[in-house]
């Protein structure tokens, strides 16, 4: 009993343990007791086990929705594709492989007139391997309506939604 | 080859005895032996004498026996000779017995109840014994992995200190969660 309180009352070694758990796990574990709740909700160990099952190279931003590191499937990202003359949701799908209505569905778009009354859509992810080594920045999209890890294929964020 | 000994005296107040090169494998023994301040016995007041026999049955199989001095006995003369394909085949099946073998030692070794997980894990983790410290925070992750919060407090005898309004909140954030990706 004695060594059981020193040892899951010692941050070193629940930090080693927490650092071996996917983000699911850790949201268990957040909610075993105080102690644990700070360690697992660690930006660090967070951010670790939300970048490792895609080899992320960072995550950049702070997420207001408590749920955002519970979990990152495929789902949770997106590509950020800013909008110029002649796109539309039709050659884009085609552009990076993936279906019109996933595009539509993200974007929540009920039509495909008036995309150029965005500055950009986001575009789902087809394959994991996108997310080697990138970079993602965790955005709360206005049309989307939720926070997205975005990823940028050209440049940086520098010219992301003004709003 | 023989080696000198090094002595550990526990919490309370059992020697043992140790090899030095045993002993390396813990950063913070070899710190010591190193630091020239060895005076006869090492006191490790926060290692009982149930503990320590365990510490050091895992030091003497992986203090010496690192690999460097093998590698430095095989490869160190004949490095620029031309090696023989038959030869790199047996470097290479012996190898594998030896992580095999190590490896179905770690199980038999890792064999024990909680109690002794815990303690074997502040040890690794005062004595700075990577390889242990690993191997037995693996074992408490694989405890957590696919649990629920109930289970992992009556797996560890964690009693949760949150006020009711925080567990209310904490099933509050559960079912944005769950609000969320509800159209997916």
């Amino acid at each position: 009993m004695n060594s059981n309180v020193a040892v899951f009352s010692c941050w070193d070694i629940l930090c080693i343990i927490f650092e071996r758990l996917p983000l699911s796990d850790l949201a268990r574990a957040a909610c075993v007791c105080r102690l644990w709740n700070s360690i697992a909700s660690d930006r660090e160990i967070q951010t670790r086990a939300f970048k490792s099952p895609w080899k992320l190279k960072d995550v950049i931003g702070n997420p207001s929705s408590r749920g955002f590191w519970r979990d990152s499937c495929l789902g949770r990202f997106a590509i950020s594709h800013r909008l110029v003359k002649g796109d539309t949701v039709a050659s884009l799908a085609v552009k990076y492989s993936v279906q019109v209505m996933d595009i539509k569905r993200l974007n929540n778009m009920i039509s495909d007139h008036g995309i150029y009354s965005r500055e950009r859509l986001l575009i789902p992810l087809s394959k994991p391997e996108q997310l080697h080594n990138k970079i993602c920045y965790i955005e709360l999209d206005e049309y989307a309506k939720r926070e997205v890890a975005v990823l940028y294929l050209e440049g940086g964020p520098d010219g992301k939604l003004a709003s | 080859m023989s080696s000198t000994k090094i002595f550990l005296k526990s919490s309370d107040d059992k020697t043992f005895e140790i090899d030095e090169t045993a002993a390396r494998a813990s950063e913070t023994l070899k710190n010591i032996i190193d630091g020239g301040c060895l005076d006869g016995v090492i006191p490790l007041p926060n290692v009982s004498s149930n503990i320590l026999p365990k510490v050091i049955e895992y030091c003497k199989k992986h203090g010496g026996d690192n690999g460097s001095s093998k590698k430095i006995a095989n490869g160190g003369v004949d490095k620029d000779k031309e090696i023989l394909p038959d030869y790199d085949e047996e470097e290479d099946k012996r190898e594998k017995v030896r992580v095999d073998e190590l490896k179905k030692w770690e199980e038999e070794y890792m064999d024990f109840d909680q109690q002794v997980l815990y303690d074997l894990m502040l040890a690794a983790n005062y004595l700075h014994i990577k390889g242990l410290l690993d191997l037995t925070v693996e074992k408490a992750a694989s405890m957590i992995r696919g649990r629920t919060p109930d289970q992992i407090r009556e797996n560890f005898n964690i009693n949760s200190d949150f006020t009711p309004e925080e567990e209310e909140e904490m099933i509050l954030i559960e079912d944005e969660w769950d609000d969320e990706w509800a159209f997916d």
